[in-house]
């Protein structure tokens, strides 16, 4: 590759709620211990959407080879991260480009590029006032070109992650998930956060009723009977996630978000240097008045029922929407025996595996420990990030594997000049893979590394040719490629045009490239689902050259002001462009202005439907369009007018059955706006019955026929219009014909299904184009949401197959056919 | 959002993402290394960033020029009710004495090299050969050759080893 890139005053015996996982920016306003965490307020964000700009003059000096495109593209990635936690009301997203003295009324994230001193490449965080963020601040170094500064690789990706999960509320962990303290964090492109993350981010913003799908353990720390504050707790499924909380000053604790499994749980103190004297390091949580609530001092880790010997702890049982009480009692001691500490492995530049023994042979070392699954021993390197390593007695890999200790424990100089260690470990068979967490002895005190080695089931993908085909794809070959593979043109994904075919050895994957322009060069990397990728060893570089496509610009831009507050259709054309469904950015480069979607109408063109919150700040902004490494930007070229008296304005136009989630030919819509009055509608310049009107709405029906597609809404109140809106009529929903099982005989009042049973769907009416992203489709039975197979059956009829996944206790159960969110009507069918 | 920012109270979060220098690299990239100690403090607001500015009283230079006085700039404060915090950057405590090195960018703005690595703090015990101190830094750090991901390091040594330390760099290196 390229060379780039917090006194505890004596509490009396208090009775008050357990806290939240703290890993927040905790207050603790109205004098109990029940928290309150910094965030966003989604009600007061457009569609509860906090959205984030990057500023327009982009680095002033870039790596060889990098781009602008190539770190919005990074940072778009980490902004879809965040955004894909399903079970948060937030929404994250990425809006283009903004002048950095860009006002706006409405909050959001900012990341900015600055003049940063040597050894800075960047810095940010959350800006709050009392307990609700306002907004996220981060500045990037103005120069890539400052060794390891460059965008594309995948600690930008993961550092970006990072940062704006602190701009969201989060603060740091110690269970290696993305808000880990870095010594500790094990993430990556493949796995950005881990199951802790998902919890922060839950207790913050988690939808009405989503701990009914996790458990939690509550609790509290005392020492001597005395609370114990900013002590960690965490749960550890041996083979699965480690969820931690911080406890409260009242040594209360609560861990919320626990996927339904079997947990270890320990508690460990803080280490010393999670709360430097320079207030840099975990910020305390605040009282009443202002004041600071202290960690209390070290004392000795322990599992729950209070043994340091994890194969004598309790494994506890956590089910859905259950809770677990556990209490501990610990004990002081003046320090702790390990702190800070990281593993890595070695791994075989020839066979790309992890080694046994790296001594006196060609090695990569790697961090976090990769361990490929199928080998039988490994050699994991110990090592302090200060100083020299403490020597434990022994080490276990929870999950199967035997405990080290012994001779298979070598302490030795490290090239730094200090103490590391390496431990020799056997690796069982059917060990798995994922991350495991390791448990390291030290008499009379243990030291926990949650997520400390990856199991990974093969060796390090490579690529060995990158071929351009005469359809524009990309063919890339390569080995340990498999159907997880998501490849990268610098730090932008490619879309998959031909998946994954071939084997281990030797295989390939057609991609589409990202638009470029003509004599970029871009590396091209392959990153599997196990977190391992191309970079991780030496490796002949994989480019690919863009031949053709010049220089990208606006064409024009059919609204280039709008009178707030407004919903409004935009019509942009471009010159140089390839643009592709699901690819592009479009902004306005202020947060008061969000753009709900964007369709791609050709390579040149795009419209969308954007909205002026109701407080926008009057004046101009910043029109940008980006497209894989294409950016564009029309400074000041987009105004906020003041509203126009008595205008009629459009806030939302959707199904007014609120299960459905699409529109389309028959179904009753509702219009949401103001002054809407006597309003009279058209579609496409046709004029629509309107069957209701209100000051606040219209509705009407989309007439049985109306060609799907996007369709302009025309709304006339009072003698005014309101600004176009674009809607897109989708097909209807499919009609359900039969419901069957595998033997092809219909559920009934006589014959009821069963759990493991293969359910067949066959219905009419569904949009043939699902085949080709079966994800739109979805099977509603119940409160589940189940991915069937799609298989065609002729006649216009499609079969819709899926197996049971549960028992329903001999009740009959609704199931339905879900298109883009929009349901069926459903099928009654009794499961046993 | 900057009218919305400047209506309230703010409290910041930190988080940073560091190169690793050895105290070579410290050395030479730094445009001025100074042992002094913190003075009065104020804050202002520079590009819609909040900074602390900290006057540091200079007993000692070990690299470049300075006068009895330099004024530095930490990312984060409180200005008008409005508190921004950044990740990593230090809280400086009037009185407290460190061996500071320093860089002024370009818009004259001068930094504390490597945010928390270029502050080596001094025990108050009245030494002749006080002991300088850094932690090692929690935040994300990356190796500026490889690209990778990489822990830092505390140091410590006595005041004088590390100004040998700093003359042998610039000498090795010249200053820059």
């Amino acid at each position: 590759m390229r060379g780039r890139i917090w006194t505890l005053a004596a509490l009396a015996a208090v009775l008050a709620s357990p806290g939240s996982a703290y890993y927040h920016y905790v207050h603790f306003p109205n004098g109990s211990f029940t928290p309150q965490q910094e965030k966003f307020n989604p009600a007061s964000l457009p569609n509860s959407t906090v959205t984030f700009f990057v500023a327009d003059q982009g680095p002033a000096i870039y790596a060889p080879g990098d781009s602008f495109g190539s770190l919005l593209g990074q940072v778009k990635q980490a902004i879809a991260a965040w955004n894909s936690i399903g079970t948060s009301s937030l929404r994250v997203a990425f809006g283009g480009l903004e002048n950095t003295a860009q006002a706006s009324n409405t909050p959001g994230g900012d990341v900015s590029f600055t003049d940063l001193p040597p050894g800075l490449y960047g810095l940010g965080g959350p800006v709050s006032n009392g307990t609700t963020i306002l907004s996220g601040k981060v500045m990037l170094s103005n120069n890539t070109n400052r060794g390891a500064g460059a965008s594309y690789l995948e600690g930008y990706f993961t550092t970006a992650v990072h940062e704006i999960g602190h701009a969201l509320g989060l603060q740091h962990t110690w269970t290696g998930s993305a808000m880990s303290v870095d010594v500790i964090r094990n993430t990556s492109r493949a796995r950005p956060f881990d199951a802790d993350d998902v919890a922060g981010i839950n207790v913050l913003y988690g939808q009405n009723g989503w701990q009914s799908n996790y458990g939690s353990i509550t609790g509290r720390v005392t020492q001597n009977g005395n609370p114990v504050s900013l002590a960690s707790v965490v749960a550890l499924s041996p083979t699965g996630p480690a969820i931690s909380a911080l406890t409260n000053p009242d040594g209360s604790y609560r861990i919320d978000g626990l996927p339904a499994n079997n947990y270890l749980v320990y508690v460990h103190p803080l280490p010393p240097d999670a709360i430097p004297g320079d207030a840099s390091g975990l910020r305390l949580p605040v009282g009443q008045t202002g004041s600071q609530f202290p960690a209390s001092g070290p004392f000795v880790t322990q599992f729950f029922p209070g043994t340091t010997d994890p194969q004598q702890a309790t494994l506890v049982s956590v089910g859905r929407g259950g809770t677990n009480s556990l209490n501990f009692a610990v004990q002081g001691r003046t320090s702790v025996p390990a702190y800070d500490l990281f593993t890595s492995s070695f791994l075989d530049p020839t066979n790309r595996t992890s080694l046994y023994n790296a001594s006196g042979v060609p090695n990569q070392q790697v961090i976090p420990a990769i361990v490929t699954a199928t080998s039988s021993a490994v050699q994991v390197k110990l090592q302090s990030a200060n100083g020299d390593t403490p020597m434990p007695q022994s080490a276990t890999v929870l999950g199967g594997f035997a405990t080290v200790s012994g001779q298979y424990l070598v302490p030795f100089t490290d090239t730094n000049g200090f103490r590391s260690v390496s431990l020799f470990m056997a690796v069982p068979l059917f060990a798995g893979t994922g991350t495991r967490h390791l448990v390291l002895n030290y008499g009379n005190d243990i030291y926990v590394m949650p997520n400390a080695i990856d199991l990974v089931p093969k060796p390090v993908p490579a690529i060995t040719s990158v071929n351009q085909n005469g359809d524009g794809t990309v063919t890339i070959t390569g080995s340990n490629l498999g159907g997880d593979t998501r490849i990268f043109f610098d730090g932008i994904q490619a879309v998959i045009a031909a998946a994954f075919s071939g084997g281990d050895q030797q295989g390939t994957i057609g991609v589409i490239p990202p638009p470029g322009a003509s004599g970029q060069t871009a590396a091209v990397t392959a990153f599997n689902g196990d977190g391992q990728n191309t970079t991780m060893l030496p490796f002949p570089n994989a480019t690919y050259n863009y031949f053709s496509g010049g220089p990208a610009q606006i064409s024009s831009v059919s609204l280039p002001s709008v009178a707030g507050p407004a919903l409004a259709m935009v019509d942009i054309t471009t010159q140089g462009t390839s643009f592709a469904d699901g690819q592009v950015t479009l902004g306005f480069g202020t947060d008061d202005v969000q753009v709900r979607k964007v369709w791609v109408l050709g390579p040149n063109h795009i419209q969308a439907n954007l909205s002026v919150s109701p407080a926008a700040l009057l004046g101009a902004s910043e029109i940008s369009v980006i497209s894989g490494f294409q950016v564009m930007s029309q400074p000041n070229s987009f105004q906020i007018l003041p509203a126009i008296a008595g205008r009629p304005v459009i806030s939302a136009a959707v199904n007014s059955n609120v299960s459905q989630q699409t529109l389309y030919p028959g179904s009753f819509v509702t219009v949401y706006g103001l002054n809407l009055t006597n309003g009279q509608v058209t579609l496409n310049d046709n004029s629509i019955p309107v069957q209701f009107t209100s000051a606040g709405q219209i509705n009407f029906t989309i007439p049985a026929g109306f060609p799907t597609g996007l369709a302009v809404l025309k709304v006339t109140a009072g003698g005014n219009t309101a600004s176009p809106v674009l809607l897109e009529i989708d097909a209807p929903p499919p009609n359900i014909l039969t419901v069957t099982n595998a033997s092809g005989v219909p559920y009934d009042a006589t014959h009821f299904a069963g759990p493991q049973d293969v359910v067949n769907v066959v219905v009419a009416g569904l949009d043939p184009t699902v085949v080709n992203n079966p994800n739109r489709v979805q099977i509603s039975l119940g409160s589940l949401l189940i991915a069937p197979s799609i298989l065609s059956s002729g006649n216009g009829q499609f079969q819709l197959q899926f197996v049971m996944p549960q028992s329903f206790g001999g009740v009959p159960v609704p199931l339905s056919v879900v298109v883009d969110g929009s349901a069926s009507l459903s099928y009654m069918i009794t499961v046993k | 959002m900057l009218a919305l920012v400047l209506a309230g109270l703010v409290v910041p979060a930190r988080s940073a993402t560091l190169e690793r220098l050895s105290l070579d690299d410290m050395a030479t990239k730094s445009t001025l290394i100074v042992r002094g100690k913190v003075g009065d403090s104020w804050v202002a607001s520079t590009d819609g960033i909040i900074y602390t500015h900290y006057r540091i009283l200079v007993s000692e230079t070990l690299k470049g020029s300075a006068g009895s006085s330099v004024e530095i700039m930490v990312p984060g404060g409180t200005l008008n009710g409005l508190r921004q915090t950044f990740a990593g950057s230090p809280t400086l405590s009037q009185g407290a004495e460190f061996v500071f090195f320093l860089w002024t960018s370009k818009s004259g703005i001068t930094w504390i090299t490597g945010l928390t690595q270029g502050l080596f703090s001094l025990p108050g015990d009245g030494s002749s050969d006080p002991t300088a101190t850094r932690p090692a830094s929690p935040e994300l750090m990356l190796d500026p050759q490889t690209a990778r991901q990489v822990k830092d390091a505390g140091v410590s040594m006595r005041l004088s080893d590390l100004r040998s330390r700093i003359a042998s760099a610039l000498a090795k290196g010249g200053a820059q």
